[in-house]
């Protein structure tokens, strides 16, 4: 083994990161790049610092977080309603074929002219678009999970006496929980990325703005550094939610022996 | 091979690549292989329009390829600028002057006009009257934050208000004809563009709320620059363009009805000329190739933090072509 692969994870990976922002510090520095183009990390670790202060990208952050909750709840619920109308009957589940085979392969950032029209220049258009990325993966990932649940759970369920609405929360939900987190997290992949290009691209301005916005405005002011510091935050914030996942998948399907552990 | 034996000749070359001078072209020609000249939607780019349908510069400078572009607004052109892929922008002086600070490196070629541009209210917003009467959830469409319509709500805001941000959270970016689309989808309350799109307005019921003259008086709205760079390569080029755009606003000046030819004939017919021939010799409209007020305009955006510097003549922002004229 190598001295590289000795190091535990955290220090390989901080030292990563370490050598990347010095290069990229480097290239600003020495190769005397137009800032204009490329802000330096120590640029970019300013403007994050000033907007912090006077709380602008708290605020940004804020927006977008919780236009992106309230899409993906809208979301989700519909996935679950969906999925579980899907194991019951049989034209629930030809239905989520027809609408997963139309909507699925559709961008739901392409729909946004559309929610535009209906809905105005609201974040309600944009709630809408990010439920509607995250619907597809959701009802996709729990109707493939009701349906690998082995017969045995389920038969013993129904001799129990179970049914409907008990038979969903007590037995099929709980089975199915890797398959549904796996589609919650394509949800949240979906939904994230909806949601910033959403901002990038409707201009609400001011107290409704989010992090897309902020990216913008910062362009449309030329302040390139803070440009980067809305993509590191979207980056950041990337990373915790994944971790968040992970925290939730030890703690549930991991401990229970359904998933083994990464 | 490895990495680790490559690492140096990647270094090495990169190096190189970054204290490389630039290639120079062996002998100087008069005009580059291909120019990409942008300017956005509206009678204030008529000057442009004109010179494009007379097509002089194609004939004067025939191994030049042209690419002739319309964005929908000032701050993807100077975009373009920075990215080198447009050579000769038009814009309002607001996104002009931030490139300016922030060091994009470019002058104005020449202002095209003077225009007076108003502030909309929906048909159905009989109470919005003034500034005053504006709700704090009303929308006002406007084409982006740094634009002149943003610059002169601002000014009037600390005027009345004593606060330049006032309207900031208002404001909702949008192009003109997509801001004309949302007043009419009643999604916008107010809208603030340019003619003709606020004639429209007007026309289809609107009324007018405030215009710009109120904030810094008679000031230039577009102009056509281009990186110092490109002027001092080319300064044929950019001499003969400079001759185009006075004789285009000596015809918008002075012979209207050939220019709303060109224009309608540039709008594929869809616009008749009596259209034109009437925006343009509005009343709010002037052909005026002297700066205009952008001294006063970098002033106010200094002071509420727009800029960080301001020029301190107007030879600073403007190519030797103007002969320090303006203010």
């Amino acid at each position: 083994m190598s001295t590289w692969a000795r190091l535990p994870a955290v220090a390989r990976y901080a030292l990563l990161v370490a050598a990347i922002l010095a290069i990229w510090q480097a290239y600003v520095t020495l190769g005397h790049v137009q800032p204009l183009l490329v802000a330096s990390p120590l640029d970019v670790a300013g403007a994050a610092w000033a907007d912090l202060k006077d709380g602008q990208l708290e605020k940004a952050t804020y927006n977008t977080l919780i236009n992106l909750i309230l899409g993906m709840i809208v979301g989700t619920l519909i996935g679950f309603a969906l999925a579980s109308f899907a194991v019951f009957s049989r034209i629930g589940q030809d239905l989520l074929t027809v609408l997963t085979s139309i909507f699925n392969p559709l961008p739901s950032i392409a729909i946004l002219p559309l929610a535009m029209i209906w809905f105005g220049l609201q974040p309600k258009s944009i709630v809408f678009v990010v439920a509607l990325a995250t619907i597809w993966p959701v009802a996709l990932n729990t109707d493939n999970g009701f349906r690998t649940i082995s017969q045995t759970t389920q038969l013993a369920a129904r001799n129990l006496g179970l049914r409907g609405w008990r038979l969903v929360t007590g037995v099929l939900l709980p089975a199915a929980l890797p398959s549904i987190i796996t589609g919650v997290k394509a949800a949240w992949a979906f939904g994230w990325r909806t949601v910033v290009a959403a901002e990038l691209i409707f201009g609400v301005a001011g107290s409704a703005g989010g992090l897309g916005w902020y990216i913008n405005n910062a362009r449309y002011y030329l302040n390139t550094s803070n440009i980067f510091a809305g993509l590191v935050v979207i980056s950041v914030l990337g990373i915790l939610v994944e971790g968040m996942f992970g925290f939730i998948e030890r703690r549930t399907v991991v401990k229970w022996g359904m998933k083994r552990a990464a | 091979m490895s990495l680790r034996r490559s690492l140096p000749a990647v270094l090495a070359a990169v190096a190189l690549a970054l204290v490389a001078p630039p290639e120079r072209a062996p002998a100087a020609p008069e005009a580059p292989p291909s120019v990409t000249i942008a300017y956005q939607p509206g009678i204030g780019y008529s000057t442009l329009i004109v010179v494009r349908q007379l097509g002089a510069l194609e004939k004067r400078f025939p191994g030049t390829k042209f690419d002739w572009k319309v964005l929908t607004n000032g701050d993807a052109i100077r975009d373009g600028i920075i990215a080198g892929q447009i050579q000769i922008g038009a814009g309002g002086n607001g996104p002009f002057l931030i490139g300016w600070d922030r060091g994009v490196g470019y002058k104005l070629i020449a202002p095209m006009n003077v225009m007076n541009l108003w502030m909309v209210a929906r048909a159905d917003e009989p109470n919005i009257k003034t500034l005053k009467d504006i709700p704090p959830n009303a929308k006002i469409g406007m084409p982006s934050p740094d634009a002149v319509q943003a610059i002169s709500l601002r000014k009037a805001a600390q005027e009345m208000f004593g606060d330049p941000h006032k309207f900031d959270n208002n404001i909702v970016a949008i192009q003109h004809p997509l801001g004309v689309q949302a007043m009419a989808a009643k999604q916008l309350e107010l809208h603030m563009s340019s003619p003709p799109f606020q004639q429209q307005e007007v026309e289809a019921g609107g009324h007018v709320v405030f215009r710009s003259f109120l904030a810094f008086g008679r000031s230039t709205f577009n102009s056509v620059y281009t990186t110092d760079n490109f002027a001092k390569q080319y300064p044929v080029f950019v001499s003969y363009l400079y001759g185009q755009l006075r004789d285009a606003t000596n015809m918008l000046k002075n012979n209207p009805d050939q220019a709303a030819d060109l224009l309608s004939k540039d709008s594929d017919g869809k616009t008749p000329a009596a259209r034109f021939r009437g925006w343009i010799t509005s009343r709010d409209v002037s052909w005026d190739m002297t700066p205009h007020a952008f001294l006063v305009t970098a002033a106010f955006m200094k002071e509420i933090g727009m800029l960080n510097k301001v020029p301190a003549n107007i030879r600073e922002i403007e190519l030797p072509l103007l002969k320090g004229a303006g203010d």
